[in-house]
């Protein structure tokens, strides 16, 4: 026993503050003096803008400042990878919700009735509401350079041979929605500048403080070492803070009205200007045998990326990549496009497009097994990657797949068999669905973490590291790698709060993979700091490592009644000029996809895979779905967090459950109908089925302990295997998202 | 904009406070008595995050004026516990596991001691429904039942 804690249930690193409400989140910080800032936004989603009127507005109490494009005219665009979003909007709108003008007052209301004297004359264009309307020829552009973005290629094999092959040929079109990521606290920020050393501070959440910051500093045209980006406790983000939000907003504010400022977004607000999950088409062409083999399969992915790019370009061609779901394939072709529209802008969210692709993908393979009369289980068992399986990428997968493990232990969990057998009443079903992801950006992309451990004159450590915690826990994660490191007790920690004018870059909370980076960055500083205090004590002690016992903060000669605390040994070493402080890196390689094909050897660093059954019952009269329960089966290579992975699991699987059956941002004519929570439905404790996660763990080779990640697989394999289930139970299959009530009698009458 | 004298109990203490007859609760308590732990997700009554208690029922503090609580007594989570000594919810949230963000948090063990308060013993069926107008996107609600489930078991829900 001891305090090494890898594997081990332990409390938050940060739970405290928040049980007893006094964590400090973005729109908690109240600094003295300070102007509220509100944007005017576009009503209209594509329109000429004639003129701005501000001048009633600006004659209004309590307004200090309303700036428009054309006191902006030096800045720059800003977005996170095409830099295509204008600050404020110069010529016209492209979405419904495009800032306009910014206002600063001293009071949030006084802003919001500035807000509603500004007068725009608008010459409105058409609203492009549909990517298929928008790779139109004749089509009006949104941005130059034409409406469909990018396109990226998939192929494996010989797509012609592999339908040759086949004994049933079978094509499917799946649709899936504009999904609101939702996190709870809405956008939101303070900021200053210093006119002396013109330095912009701002304190706002992101999932990457240090791409914030670079994005920030270009649009406003200075230095990176200009910005400084703190980050607050973090109010949820599933993707949605990975865009520049309120940033940009306050720093140009605090530097024209020489004050502090703050901004914090409407529910609507956050729901109309900020990010979505892209709605997708996907198209699914399989050849299969009866005997059980998938000879080929053509996919096409079309992205609606909305008025900006975002994510988008990523998003998409990830979609592509996991569209074969973890199933051998020999025959592969593939083609993704991600098209602009005027809808809100679509970005990340859990599951970066895979999401999307697995509910197409693991409803086919549902099609597939029930068209050649083979169960689901049975098929997936088939066809199912194992060690040395190679991916549509032509990656070779050298460890860790533990898919086959997943669909057993899910099997064996739930009530599979049991309602596959008795089939007693007609409504009920079963429903599995499979999926992997990759861990980290992969594709070449450079990806890194960083992490530093200092042993302070009291023996206590300091932990930097500017990893993001939205609520899953890498912070915790950071302070059990160390303890199992250095047998040391999470409570003598202390984590610096995110700063990128002290920390260094550990890259984002996204794709999955700051348990691999940020725990192999952590798990190397503290294997650093291991080694310094085995030489000083050496120097300090006369004794060799093998003879020292390093425990709880204190270094002891095993056997002798001698020994240093960590604060002892600390306060030597830095009066020799050597303080105890460890830095720790990761910064593995993948390789760059080929154009044409997609291939990339090691295209992902490693994979998680995640085996959902949902037990289900319809109500034929209602349409309403009921889900009783879902066993989740994770292979994450080893469960440093075990009670962590479970809140991943439940949490996803609630996400997932929601994009099944309820959840759906209407845009119509490019304005969103249902900009609230009244009709934007997310699940509630009262739709929670119950949630059994099974833990897998094939270890992985380069993970810290073996370890995968799970953030964004927990979600994936949900929505398909609600949508297999009810297909199990009524007969009819869903093949857009979301499966309302009314989809599901409308599928049911058209069905008798 | 009119101003109305009003007289209220926050968390055991006396205010008497002259406030616009427009301004909300939830900015009462945020903007004016700088009780943070209140926290606004929607404002309009959906989410549930600025769950208060007023006189031993709970409320979203977005939709009640402040106009509205004179002479009442309010609980906010700053009265649920300290870091010497946690209120049983706020040691089974962390124990269980069910606080992820943590912005729903507040709310929903407000939302949680007023259930227990009512109802000590219920079955998980009234703790679902308890706590329906509490929205948590992070934890699935999996681990947050069980949180409550616990303290119910002990018959724990001490406090104010």
């Amino acid at each position: 026993m001891g305090t090494r804690a890898v594997g081990k249930k332990v409390a938050k690193v940060d739970v405290i503050d928040k049980v007893l409400g006094k964590a400090i989140f973005a729109p908690d910080y109240y600094l003295d003096d300070m102007l509220y800032i509100k944007a005017f936004r576009a009503p209209h989603p594509h329109a000429l803008i004639k003129e701005v009127d501000i001048s009633k507005a600006e004659e209004l109490a309590g307004v200090e400042l309303i700036v428009t494009a054309k006191e902006l005219a030096e800045l720059n665009n800003f977005g996170l990878i095409i830099k295509d979003q204008e600050i404020l909007a110069r010529e016209k709108t492209r979405s419904m919700g495009d800032a306009i003008a910014l206002i600063a007052a001293t009071s949030e209301e006084v802003a919001r009735r500035a807000e509603r004297l500004i007068e725009v004359a608008y010459e409105e264009l058409e609203v492009i509401e549909e990517p298929l309307r928008a790779m139109e020829d004749d089509a009006p552009l949104i941005h130059q350079g034409g409406n469909i973005l990018c396109s990226h290629n998939l192929k494996k094999g010989d797509i012609k041979q592999g339908f040759a092959e086949a004994d049933l040929i079978l094509t499917n079109e799946f649709r899936t929605q504009r999904i609101e990521q939702l996190p709870l606290q809405t956008e939101a920020g303070v900021a200053e500048y210093d006119p002396e050393t013109e330095v912009y501070t701002i304190w706002a959440a992101t999932q990457w403080l240090h791409d914030t910051q670079i994005d920030v500093a270009h649009a406003l045209g200075v230095s990176p070492s200009k910005i400084n980006i703190v980050q607050p406790i973090i109010g949820g983000a599933f993707g949605k803070r990975e865009d520049v939000s309120v940033q940009i907003h306050l720093a140009l504010m605090a530097k024209l009205t020489g004050k502090k400022v703050k901004q914090v977004y409407t529910r609507a607000e956050s729901m109309i200007a900020q990010s979505k999950r892209h709605p997708m088409i996907i198209r699914i062409k399989s050849g299969v045998t009866y005997a059980g083999k998938i000879t080929a399969w053509e996919v096409e992915v079309i992205g609606d990326t909305g008025a900006y790019a975002s994510s988008g370009p990523a998003v998409v061609h990830q979609a592509l990549y996991h569209s074969t779901g973890p199933y051998n394939i020999d025959n592969i072709a593939g083609k993704s496009y991600t098209v602009y529209t005027n809808n809100t802008y679509s970005g990340a969210m859990r599951g970066f497009g895979a999401t999307q692709a697995a509910f197409a993908y693991e409803s086919q393979i549902d099609i597939l097994a029930k068209e050649i009369g083979m169960d689901p289980v049975e098929f997936r068992l088939k066809n199912g990657y194992q060690r040395g399986s190679i991916t549509p990428n032509g990656q070779e997968l050298t460890s860790s797949v533990g898919l086959k493990e997943t669909i057993e232990q899910a099997v064996e969990a739930s009530n599979y068999q049991q309602i596959k057998v008795e089939r007693g009443n007609k409504k009920r079903g079963v429903g599995i669905a499979s999926i992997m992801f990759g861990n980290g950006y992969g594709e070449g992309y450079p990806d890194h973490s960083t992490c530093q451990i200092k042993v302070e004159d009291d023996g206590t450590l300091t932990i930097k590291t500017a990893a993001a915690d939205v609520g899953q826990g890498v912070l915790t994660l950071v302070a059990q790698i160390i303890s199992e490191v250095l047998n040391y007790p999470i409570e003598g920690m202390n984590f610096l709060q995110g700063n990128t004018a002290t920390m260094k870059n550990a890259g984002s909370t996204s794709a999955t993979r700051q348990t691999l980076f940020t725990g192999n960055a952590t798990k190397n500083a503290a294997e650093n700091m291991l080694a310094q205090i085995h030489h000083h004590a050496f120097l300090e002690l006369g004794a060799h490592y093998p003879s020292l016992e390093i425990k709880d903060g204190k270094i002891i000669v095993k056997g002798e009644d001698r020994g240093l605390t960590f604060g002892k040994l600390a306060r030597l070493a830095k009066a020799k000029g050597q303080p105890l402080i460890a830095e720790g890196s990761y910064f593995p390689k993948t390789d760059v996809p080929d154009k044409e094909t997609g291939f990339s050897a090691k295209n992902y660093l490693a994979y998680t895979f995640n085996t959902q059954i949902a037990e289900v019952v319809v109500d034929t009269e209602t349409g309403q779905v009921e889900v009783e329960r879902i066993v989740a089966a994770v292979d994450i290579g080893k469960a440093i967090h075990p009670q962590n992975i479970e809140g991943q699991s439940e949490g996803g699987t609630a996400m997932g459950l929601g994009m099944a059956l309820m959840e759906d941002q209407i845009i119509e004519k490019g304005i969103t109908k249902n900009p609230n929570l009244s009709n934007y439905l997310v699940p509630t404790s009262l739709d929670m089925p119950e949630i059994e996660t099974i833990i897998v763990e094939s270890k992985d080779a380069v993970g810290p302990y073996g370890a995968k990640g799970i953030g964004e697989p927990a979600m994936i394999p949900t929505a398909p295997a609600i949508i297999n289930a009810i297909e199990d139970a009524i007969g009819v299959r869903i093949k857009e998202l979301p499966a309302t009530p009314e989809k599901i009698l409308k599928a049911v009458k058209s069905k008798e | 904009m009119g101003l109305v004298d009003i007289k209220v109990k926050v968390n055991g203490e006396e205010y008497k406070l002259q406030v616009a007859a427009n301004l909300r609760l939830v900015d009462l308590l945020r903007d004016k008595l700088g009780l943070i732990g209140t926290k606004e997700g929607c404002g309009e009554g959906e989410c549930g995050a600025c769950t208060v208690i007023i006189d031993g029922e709970t409320a979203n503090s977005c939709l009640v004026l402040a106009a509205q609580v004179d002479g009442s007594e309010i609980t906010t989570i700053e009265a649920l516990g300290n870091e010497d000594k946690l209120h049983p919810l706020q040691q089974s949230f962390i124990d269980n596991g069910a606080v992820q963000c943590g912005f729903c948090t507040p709310g929903m063990i407000l939302s949680a001691k007023n259930l227990l308060d009512h109802n000590p013993q219920p079955s998980e069926e009234e703790i679902k429904r308890g706590l329906s107008g509490n929205i948590c996107r992070c934890t699935g609600y999996t681990k947050i039942i069980k949180a409550v489930q616990d303290v119910a078991q002990r018959g724990d829900n001490h406090g104010n």
